[in-house]
C-alpha cells in the first residue's frame, strides 16, 4: 500500500514537472509583456493550487519573475520570463558529450575526429531524420493538395 | 525538452532519464543530500551518487561538506552551478563543431578505399598503395568509397549548430 502511494506521488510529480514546462513555454511564449497568472491556469486548465505551485517553482529556479498587480479589482500575478532556455537540439546524440576518450581526442592522435566512427554515424543518422522529417511534411502537402483536388472535383 | 531548464537539458544529454530525475531534484530543493534526492525521485542512491559525482566533475554542480547532526558524520550537500550551464553547452558545441570541420577538411582532401565489411577500417590512397589495394583486416580487395553522403552530412551539421550558436547569441562560430 505504501509503495503504491509512493509511486503515485511519483507520478504527481512527473506531471508537476511536465506541466512545469509547459507552463515555462507559455510564459516565454508572451515575451516581455509577460502572461496573467489568472489566464494562465485558464489555458491549461490548471487549479490555482497547481498553478501557484509551478509559478513559485519557476521563480525559485530563477526563471521568471512573478509581479503583483491589480486586474479587473484584484490583485493577481503578471509571470515574465527572465532568461530563454538555450537550445541544446544541435547537439543532441553527439557521442562527444558523453565520450570516455574526449580527452584524448586531438586530429593527430590515436583518438581523433578523423578516424571516430562514433561521430561519422552520428551526423549520418541526423541526416537521414532530418530527410525523413522533409519526407513526412512533403507527404502531409502532397495529401492535403490531392483532398483539396478531389473536393473541388466533386463539387 | 524545448522548454526545460538549461540544466536539465544538459542532464539528459548526459545520461537520459536517471540524470533528468536527480537533475530536478537538486532544482527542486537547493543544498540538498544524496539521501534527500534519492528518497525524492525512488532511484537507488548508488545511482544517484553516480550521477552527482559526473556532474560534480563536469562542474555542473558544487558540494559542500557539512556535518550531519543527527549522525555525527559529514555529508555532502549540492548544489546547481547556475553560472557554469550556460557555459558547459557552449563548451561543448564548440569542441563539437571544431570537430567535424577538422573531420570535413579530411574527407575533403583524401581519396578512401574500403572492402565493403563494416567492421574494416576505411584506407587513405597512401595507405591503399602501401597495402596492395587489400584490406589489411580480412585481404579482400579495395575499391574507392564514396564519402560524399558523409562530406553532406557533416556540412548541414556545422550549418545547423552555427544557426543555432548565432541565434542563442553564443559568439561567432
Amino acid at each position: 500500500m505504501l509503495i503504491r502511494q509512493d509511486d503515485n506521488s511519483e507520478d504527481r510529480e512527473e506531471s508537476i514537472e511536465d506541466l512545469t514546462s509547459k507552463v515555462f513555454k507559455l510564459i516565454v511564449e508572451q515575451g516581455k509583456e509577460g502572461i496573467l497568472q489568472s489566464r494562465l491556469w485558464k489555458e491549461l486548465n490548471l487549479t490555482s493550487r497547481d498553478g501557484s505551485r509551478i509559478a513559485m517553482r519557476l521563480e525559485k529556479r530563477g526563471l521568471v519573475t512573478r509581479q503583483r498587480v491589480l486586474e479587473n479589482g484584484r490583485w493577481t500575478f503578471r509571470l515574465i520570463a527572465l532568461r530563454l532556455p538555450l537550445d541544446t537540439t544541435s547537439i543532441e546524440g553527439a557521442p562527444c558529450i558523453t565520450c570516455n576518450l574526449e580527452s584524448m581526442c586531438t586530429e593527430d592522435g590515436s583518438v581523433s575526429p578523423n578516424t571516430c566512427r562514433l561521430i561519422e554515424n552520428w551526423v549520418l543518422v541526423e541526416m537521414s531524420k532530418r530527410m525523413d522529417a522533409k519526407k513526412d511534411i512533403t507527404n502531409t502537402t502532397t495529401a492535403t493538395t490531392t483532398n483539396i483536388q478531389i473536393e473541388s472535383m466533386q463539387e | 525538452m524545448e522548454y526545460e531548464d538549461t540544466f536539465v537539458k544538459i542532464a539528459h544529454l548526459l545520461g537520459g532519464d536517471d540524470y533528468v530525475r536527480v537533475a530536478r531534484a537538486l532544482l527542486n530543493n537547493e543544498d540538498t543530500t544524496d539521501e534527500e534526492i534519492a528518497s525524492a525521485t525512488g532511484l537507488k542512491i548508488n545511482t544517484v551518487r553516480k550521477v552527482l559525482y559526473d556532474l560534480f566533475s563536469k562542474a555542473l554542480i558544487s558540494g559542500i561538506r557539512v556535518r550531519d547532526e543527527k549522525k555525527g558524520w559529514f555529508v555532502y550537500r549540492w548544489r546547481v552551478k547556475r553560472d557554469n550551464v550556460d557555459t558547459f553547452i557552449d563548451g561543448q558545441k564548440r569542441k563539437i563543431l571544431e570537430r567535424l570541420r577538422i573531420r570535413l577538411q579530411y574527407e575533403e582532401s583524401n581519396q578512401f578505399y574500403h572492402c565493403g565489411n563494416y567492421s574494416c577500417p576505411r584506407l587513405t590512397f597512401e595507405q591503399a598503395v602501401d597495402a596492395f589495394f587489400r584490406c589489411p583486416s580480412c585481404k579482400a580487395p579495395l575499391n574507392l568509397a564514396d564519402n560524399s553522403m558523409l562530406k553532406r552530412a557533416i556540412v548541414a551539421k556545422i550549418d545547423e549548430l552555427s544557426k543555432e550558436m548565432q541565434k542563442n547569441g553564443e559568439g561567432s562560430a
